[in-house]
């Protein structure tokens, strides 16, 4: 049995559901939206490692029973307090809530997509670069620093061709390091900063699900296509293809951060180099699946149920639909 | 030159620093290294990671320099003057550059933490047991759950055992409860009706211990049965990728035998006593300087021959 935990007005879970259900692989709905109102759950750790259940008012789940697990946290949205506690309350609690289901997950003895320890390497950027590396992909030259001659010189030698973004997890818009920001460089002596040399080409996004690999080109005249429609600008994306060398790599690194499925953000510079930015430990692959129309919901559905070691009887549902969430 | 990274009065550092200008290296004590005074640069790319620190009108200090770094902070910031927004992204921004930085660094770093425990220094002690049963390190049972009785069950059963009530944890506190009489009880499942609670037998006298390199420090000596797991308690180091680690023994004479009760991370000296606490510092002394040749102690869990 396949438990899902996550919530349904998260579509990416909502997907996933939905993919298992057109598949006929069955699986249980932990809601985070609503957990732990409408569950019960009994854990007993002992010492070969945790026993016990999960019951809904639909379902009783055995822990022997799971087979495979796809986990996909919720922020404060999207969540239902219970009315007994307190809004000042419930990020606390939610963390609580967050901390003990991870605590069950982290010790099942089944596939866990994904556990939470290869994707904390996320929140720095630059530790990721040093595995990336590692793993036999392209790092773009990096500079990390918090003085601003050091940062200008960076840009002399890139001839200008610079681009700055977050070092952390929090998410930031990629910009080009213009003029503009230049007359703030001062301002670093406040906390360090990431700058890279801006590499042309193509995006590409590539999910690695068990020892499967979908490449997405992505073509935008954006510096940061995610953000496309804020700079009036179009995006193009289409399913491709990566040398081997470079599909390899990609498995390389997720599964040395531990990642059974992941979001691997590359690109494709003109002369044909592979460069690697960063990798995602929960992909927002709905984006991508659905303008790629390539089946990565598919390949996780049966990941979840067959682990690694593969299976002859893959499902064949229309990867199209999105329905049939239970 | 030796940097240890913690604030100017801790007691750690001072004791390392000590030891180290004892045997004439060049030692600095800094807080954060990647933010002012400090003027940091380190530049990443395919075939090279090369980085440096200045500090005011001094040469550089090149990384290739960096004889050793002592780590007893995460890089945290001084709030005063900062505007709460600003102040989490800059903090989140400084953090994410030091972890990476140290794992850049050729030299010994103690320690060298994982990204999981670079964020999350003092995980729930559940989560440590997949790893503490790889090594065979034993622990306590523990029961989670939010249905009453089942909670119920589990304290008449630790009762007949001999122990005297259950103890709740919160997963996201360091907090402890002892769970004794029906009052209690009864806010126990009050508690449960809006969150699982953590339930685990309460424990007797306590041993710590620590791995500092390959060595195992006791405070104080270790029963026969404790003496034993001084192998596991190695492999639990390595597995983590931690050179120095203390943990906390529940000893035989508690009810269901010797257990870890306790991971710390990031040991305090002030958890041992002086005999302990002068083998610790030695100890990491030898690693800072290269006379240890524990391997989990330059090289945890990264192949950095490529960095």
């Amino acid at each position: 049995m396949i438990l899902v935990c996550g919530g349904l007005a998260d579509g990416v879970t909502e997907l996933v559901c939905a993919r298992l259900a057109d598949c006929g692989y069955p699986y249980r709905l932990l809601d985070l939206g609503n957990y732990p109102a409408g569950f019960q759950v009994n854990w007993r750790w002992l010492p070969s490692g945790p026993k016990g259940y999960i019951t809904s008012p639909q379902w009783k789940l055995d822990l022997e029973e799971i087979s495979g697990v796809y986990i996909r946290y919720l922020g404060p949205e999207g969540r239902v307090t219970l009315p007994e506690i307190k809004a000042s309350s419930a990020p606390a609690m939610y963390h609580e809530y967050d901390t003990g289901l991870m605590v069950l997950l982290e010790d099942l003895p089944c596939l866990v997509v994904n556990r939470l320890g290869g994707g904390w390497s996320n929140n720095s950027k630059p530790y990721q670069s040093l595995i990336v590396r590692q793993c036999g992909l392209m790092t773009p030259s990096t500079l990390v620093t918090n003085d601003p001659q050091a940062a200008y010189r960076f840009y002399e030698s890139c001839q200008g061709e610079v681009i700055y973004k977050s070092l952390s997890g929090i998410r930031s818009i990629v910009r080009r390091l213009g003029t503009d920001q230049l007359t703030r460089l001062s301002l670093l002596r406040h906390g360090p900063a990431q700058f890279q040399a801006f590499i042309p080409g193509d995006n590409v996004r590539v999910h690695t699900v068990g020892d499967q690999v979908f490449a997405t080109r992505v073509r935008s005249a954006a510096v940061d296509y995610r953000y496309v429609r804020k700079e009036g600008l179009d995006v193009n994306m289409e399913a491709t293809s990566l040398p081997p060398v470079v599909e390899q790599s990609c498995l390389r690194l997720a599964r040395h951060l531990d990642l059974p499925f992941a979001g691997i953000d590359l690109k494709e510079s003109p002369n044909g180099d592979y460069y690697c930015f960063e990798i995602n430990p929960s992909p927002g692959f709905l984006y991508y699946e659905k303008h790629s129309r390539q089946p990565i919901s598919l390949a996780l559905a049966d990941l979840l149920r067959d682990g690694f070691t593969g299976s002859v009887e893959r499902c064949t549902a229309d990867c199209s639909s999105e329905t049939g969430v239970r | 030159m030796h940097l240890l990274l913690g604030d100017p009065q801790d007691s750690f550092c001072l004791s390392i620093r000590h030891a180290l200008e004892a045997l004439s290296y060049p030692v600095r004590m800094i807080a954060n290294p990647v933010v002012h005074p400090s003027r940091f640069e380190w530049r990443l790319n395919n075939d090279q990671s090369a980085s440096q620190l200045v500090w005011g009108d001094e040469p550089p200090l090149h990384d290739n320099e960096l004889a050793g770094v002592l780590v007893r902070s995460a890089g945290w910031l001084d709030p005063d003057g900062w505007r709460p927004e600003d102040l989490a992204y800059t903090q989140a921004e400084t953090q994410a550059a030091l972890l990476a930085w140290l794992w850049s660094l050729p030299c010994p770093v103690v320690n060298r933490y994982s990204p999981s425990l670079w964020y999350c220094p003092q995980p729930p002690f559940l989560s440590w047991r997949p790893m503490l049963r790889r090594c065979g390190l034993p622990t306590m049972e523990a029961l989670v759950t939010n249905v009453e009785t089942e909670a119920r069950a589990f304290g008449r059963e630790l009762a007949l055992t001999g122990f005297p009530g259950t103890v709740y944890s919160p997963f996201t506190d360091e907090l402890h409860y002892l769970v004794m009489d029906d009052k209690e009880w009864g806010g126990l499942a009050a508690l449960q009706r809006v969150a699982p609670v953590c339930l685990a037998p309460p424990h007797g006298e306590t041993q710590m211990v620590c791995v500092v390199g390959e060595q195992v420090i006791w405070e104080g000596a270790p029963c026969s049965e404790a003496a034993l797991l001084e192998p596991a308690l190695r492999r639990f180091a390595s597995e983590i990728g931690l050179c120095f680690v203390a943990l906390a023994l529940a000893l035989a004479q508690s009810p269901g035998g010797i257990a870890v009760i306790a991971v710390e991370t990031h040991p305090c000296l002030e958890l041992f006593g002086t005999v302990a606490q002068e083998q610790i510092v030695q100890g990491i002394v030898h690693i800072l300087t290269g006379q240890n040749d524990a391997r989990h102690g330059t090289q945890p869990v990264m192949d950095r021959s490529s960095l």
